[in-house]
């Protein structure tokens, strides 16, 4: 398979569309899951997946093929996707008012999508405490799974500075639950509380 | 109460000694405040654990290769406009050239005719030159140059010819991606 993909990849560098689309298939996942965990809205994260993989495409002739393709490809999405952060800063049009495909969202059961529903709203929710590039460090250590250098590659900083981002995120994300949890609590007290008053 | 460093070592990612272990689990006992830090980060933990890896919707990747195809088509048209780009300004070079050359007869069309047939007439002798040179060269040479030289000869032009067809070939073929 590794043989198989570094063929696709030389094939895709001499500017072969079938076989760069190979390697689309294999990396959908990787990416689409950065793409949804930094933006947290499934519309956005494929727009993004798709811009991703088109830049990769494009520059796919200055990819050095001693570096990991996971990696060089998650340090497009990543970047992609802080961009996309700084432009949400920006008094610009909404997104959201613009008119967009409608695309069936078949990924998962009736079933299956309640049940994730909550879960991922209560992951996504903490995530949104983040910065972006500690939100990004933060998805590919626990979701992709990276080591610290990995990291420091996708988003061009030193191990050290990665180390210290990850445990101010960590902390971070900590104190965001505890708040949660306290007006979870709070909440609960006052709706069992008699309304006498 | 100090909570350094057992608030680090509550959070840390890497692993902790056997004596800082110790440590922490005794100021754990008596300090709520890092106590509850490490239940909330541990409930953190644990639920980017179990999260699943998100799933793109179903037909992205035809999505993608219809972009792709977009792509190509936009590329192919790129290179078009700047080969027509390229040739358009060669030629305004040339007409240029041919201006400023002819400049003096532009102004008069007897001049201008005359300027012209003296040009053709000078075109059509050194083309009447050319083929007496080729023609003695045709029968000079094969006397002198060696007939293996003759096939490296044509062995050379063949490789040439065969390496423009391949490029225009490459350049003007528009691929597409295949589902």
């Amino acid at each position: 398979m590794v043989a198989q993909e570094a063929q696709w990849l030389i094939q895709a560098q001499q500017g072969d569309p079938e076989a760069f689309s190979k390697l689309v298939d294999i990396y959908q996942r990787p990416v689409f899951n950065l793409c949804y965990r930094m933006l947290g809205d499934r519309h956005e994260a494929e727009d993004a997946a798709q811009e991703t993989f088109l830049r990769a495409f494009k520059a796919i002739g200055r990819y050095d093929p001693g570096r990991s393709f996971a990696t060089w490809i998650l340090t497009i999405a990543s970047r992609y996707c802080i961009d996309v952060h700084r432009r949400r800063r920006l008094p610009t049009l909404s997104i959201e008012a613009m008119p967009r495909p409608d695309i069936p969202d078949q990924a998962l059961g009736p079933e299956a999508k309640l049940g994730m529903s909550e879960e991922e709203r209560q992951i996504q929710k903490i995530l949104n405490v983040l910065s972006p590039i500690d939100r990004a460090a933060i998805i590919m250590r626990y979701w992709h799974e990276m080591s610290y250098d990995e990291i420091g590659q996708t988003l061009t900083l030193s191990v050290s500075a990665i180390k210290s981002r990850l445990h101010r995120a960590r902390k971070e994300l900590a104190h965001k639950w505890q708040e949660q949890e306290k007006l979870f609590m709070n909440f609960e007290r006052t709706k069992h509380e008699s309304p006498a008053f | 109460m100090n909570h350094q460093p057992f608030e680090t070592w509550v959070i840390r990612d890497e692993p902790l000694t056997k004596e800082e272990e110790q440590m922490l689990r005794k100021h754990l006992e008596s300090c709520s405040q890092c106590s509850e830090l490490s239940t909330a980060w541990r409930s953190v933990e644990n639920r980017m654990s179990s999260s699943p890896m998100a799933e793109p919707m179903p037909g992205f990747m035809d999505r993608f290769k219809a972009k792709l195809d977009d792509e190509l088509i936009k590329r192919r048209k790129r290179q078009t406009r700047f080969a027509l780009g390229f040739s358009s300004s060669a030629a305004l070079v040339f007409l240029a050239i041919w201006i400023v050359n002819f400049g003096d007869s532009i102004g008069s069309p007897t001049q201008f005719a005359i300027d012209l047939a003296a040009d053709f007439k000078g075109y059509l002798s050194f083309i009447n030159t050319l083929k007496e040179v080729s023609i003695s060269i045709t029968q000079v040479l094969p006397g002198v140059v060696p007939i293996s030289m003759w096939l490296i000869a044509a062995a050379i032009i063949s490789l040439l010819v065969a390496t423009w067809f391949i490029s225009i070939h490459r350049l003007t073929v528009q691929r597409r991606v295949l589902s």
